[in-house]
């Protein structure tokens, strides 16, 4: 407990006694506990009888009873408290061995612990699914109250203050204030364009809209083939998988404007569905990710980043997606690696957003100037990315069904011209280490870049890199 | 106890020592499940965790009382109060330090070392983590033989 607060306790003490502890225990609890139960007085009927009861209400129906008064969470904390493991072993039979207890008590002490054991992960998993489920409906029901009320409010708004008919209480008192007056100015056309009739913002292109989806296990069943629509589909951008889970990122693709609002319900759809277990009992979670233009575009960065961590892996992840947004990247997809010990490579694939460049020298000196500045190359145009006088013809490739051929001849990315591309976002790699080893989690940060250079649209043709079969890799 | 000494005749001190085997919580399957649906860092997720520790915490301290009389026989002031008060007070004295001064002044004295010591080779332990993890043995050991006067080292395990 002394450590808990010390950064990199927990990896430098699991990484260096781990496998001492696990054969140390082993031994441990063998000369102790295991060698000392009377095996033969274990399978009498009686013993088993007494230990039925003593484990069915002593042993789990009292711990039970310790969570009830925690209100909604209650039969989780009531389950987890029923656990019991090595501790409680050790502590009858050093009862046993101190002659507190007979063999006989001891044997029915060791059947109650038994039932705790077997019964408590079940309990607790079950409890726990539950109660994730209903926080999430909750969630979901606010969501939908907040977005009920926000278009009523909008309804009257976009009306003169005339209209609605279901009015909430804020509503009412806006009209009432507002009395009977009328917009002096009457909003341009141009403007009323860019919403529905709810007040809703139309988005022009809904493709902004990106979905982080993290299960616990691999989906047997794809979401595309389940959010069937005539107004969008999902397409899958890429997955990514840490230690506990496996981080999913999804594209929403929309054949004409949409209101925010129904990208919005997309979401809800997904956490009742998903919620109510139609082929995605273990979802862990729903995020937006930062809104991005999807561009054709045919310049991107790989990064690999390799990070010791102190926490949870998904740290690097979230930072480096925070750093690549705000320096104007788009992150088309991630692989991840992790192993227990705190080692994390991850590789991305992200481009720059476009951004204006006009072609001049000017235009790209400007470009160059502000990629450097800001760490990030701007512009979707090879030339940018390159630098001002440094033009590489981009190879426009048919993806097809080959993914190596995403890749530029060899001949055109030369080492000199990887090695101007690396130099050209030092800055940005600068900026990831140095937020992933100040985000409190990281000790040890590598970062290195290398171009990829493909025309390819990514909500049309999805892209991919092997994902490693592997998770835990040795040391 | 009561199941044990009412229902099943045993005596009252094998009762009662069924109880304390029975009474300490594992939070280790709770703590992975809780880590892996990310509700750690809830209310209740922190609440089982604290739970937990105080638990076995309590229970050794109980067991420690409870072997005390059953071995001897007698009240002894010293084992039966002094010692667990003296106990409990280093207890809360080393969760103080733990939560208040030891990470500021750790991370100090680790970034102190690491400015001194070797870089370390790639996939390699650097000196000052492997001073981190001696310190951590250390403490524990010094703690373990602290509580263990006053009764248990398994005491200066929790600490």
């Amino acid at each position: 407990m002394s450590f808990s607060g010390v950064k990199g306790s927990v990896t430098i003490w699991s990484r260096q006694t781990k496998r001492l502890t696990q054969w140390m225990m082993r031994m441990f609890f063998a000369g102790t506990v295991a060698f000392s139960i009377p095996v033969a007085m274990l399978f009498e009927a009686q013993a088993f009888f007494y230990g039925t009861i003593l484990g069915l209400i002593a042993c789990i129906g009292t711990k039970l009873a310790s969570g009830l008064w925690y209100g909604p969470a209650r039969w989780v904390i009531g389950w987890a408290m029923v656990g019991r493991a090595e501790f409680a072993y050790l502590i009858a039979q050093m009862a046993l061995a101190y002659e507190l207890i007979s063999p006989e008590v001891f044997v029915i002490v060791i059947w109650a612990l038994l039932y705790a054991t077997i019964m408590a992960p079940a309990g607790f998993i079950y409890a726990l699914d539950k109660h994730i489920q209903r926080l999430w409906a909750e969630e979901a029901a606010e969501e939908q109250d907040a977005a009920d009320a926000a278009a009523r409010e909008a309804d009257f708004e976009f009306a003169g203050g005339e209209r609605g008919s279901e009015e909430g209480e804020g509503v009412k008192q806006r009209k009432s204030a507002l009395g009977d007056m009328t917009p002096v100015l009457a909003p341009s056309v141009q403007f009323l364009e860019q919403y529905d009739k709810r007040g809703q913002l139309l988005l022009e292109n809904p493709t902004s809209l990106r979905l982080r989806i993290v299960f616990r296990q691999k989906p047997k069943k794809s979401l595309e083939n389940i959010f069937v629509s005539p107004k969008f589909s999902l397409v899958k951008l890429g997955a990514f998988r840490d230690q506990n889970s496996i981080n999913t990122m999804y594209g929403l693709r929309c054949v004409e404007r949409m209101a925010y609002e129904d990208l919005r319900q997309l979401r809800r759809d997904i956490f009742s569905k998903t919620g109510g277990g139609v082929g995605f009992p273990d979802i862990l979670e729903v995020q937006y990710l930062p809104p991005v233009v999807a561009p054709l575009h045919h310049g991107l960065i790989k990064l690999t980043i390799t990070a010791t961590t102190d926490k949870e892996s998904n740290a690097v992840m979230d930072s480096a997606v925070k750093v690549l947004s705000r320096s104007d990247y788009y992150i088309l997809q991630m692989n991840f690696n992790a192993n227990p010990e705190g080692t994390t490579i991850m590789t991305c694939i992200a481009w720059p957003l476009p951004q204006v460049n006009d072609g001049t020298v000017e235009g790209m000196q400007n470009a160059r100037n502000s990629g450097t500045k800001r760490g990030s190359a701007q512009g979707s145009d090879t030339s940018s990315v390159l630098g001002a006088g440094r033009i590489a013809t981009p190879v426009v490739q048919d993806i097809g069904v080959d993914k190596n051929k995403y890749y530029m001849d060899n001949a055109i990315v030369s080492e000199d011209v990887e090695s101007n591309i690396c130099s050209s976002f030092p800055l940005l790699k600068r900026n990831i280490k140095d937020m992933l080893v100040n985000s409190e989690e990281q000790r040890d940060v590598n970062v290195t870049s290398e171009l990829l250079i493909f025309d390819v649209d990514p909500l049309r043709h999805a892209v991919s890199l092997p994902i490693p079969n592997r998770m835990y890799g040795p040391r | 106890m009561a199941i044990v000494t009412l229902g099943f005749g045993y005596s009252t001190m094998e009762g009662v020592a069924a109880g304390v085997a029975m009474a300490p919580t594992s939070v280790g399957i709770a703590l992975k499940l809780l880590m892996e649906a990310r509700q750690l860092d809830q209310d209740f997720g922190q609440t089982i965790i604290a739970a937990a520790f105080l638990d076995d915490i309590l229970s050794l301290i109980l067991f420690l009382m409870l072997f005390s009389l059953g071995t001897t026989g007698e009240f002894d002031v010293m084992t039966l109060v002094v010692k667990p008060t003296l106990a409990i007070m280093f207890l809360c004295f080393g969760a103080y330090l733990g939560a208040k001064v030891f990470p500021h002044r750790m991370d100090q004295f680790l970034h102190w070392l690491d400015d001194r010591l070797k870089p370390p080779r790639e996939g390699e332990f650097s000196q000052t983590q492997e001073c981190h993890l001696g310190l951590m043995v250390a403490l524990l050991l010094l703690y373990a033989v602290i509580t263990w006067w006053l009764g248990s080292h398994l005491w200066g395990c929790f600490v």
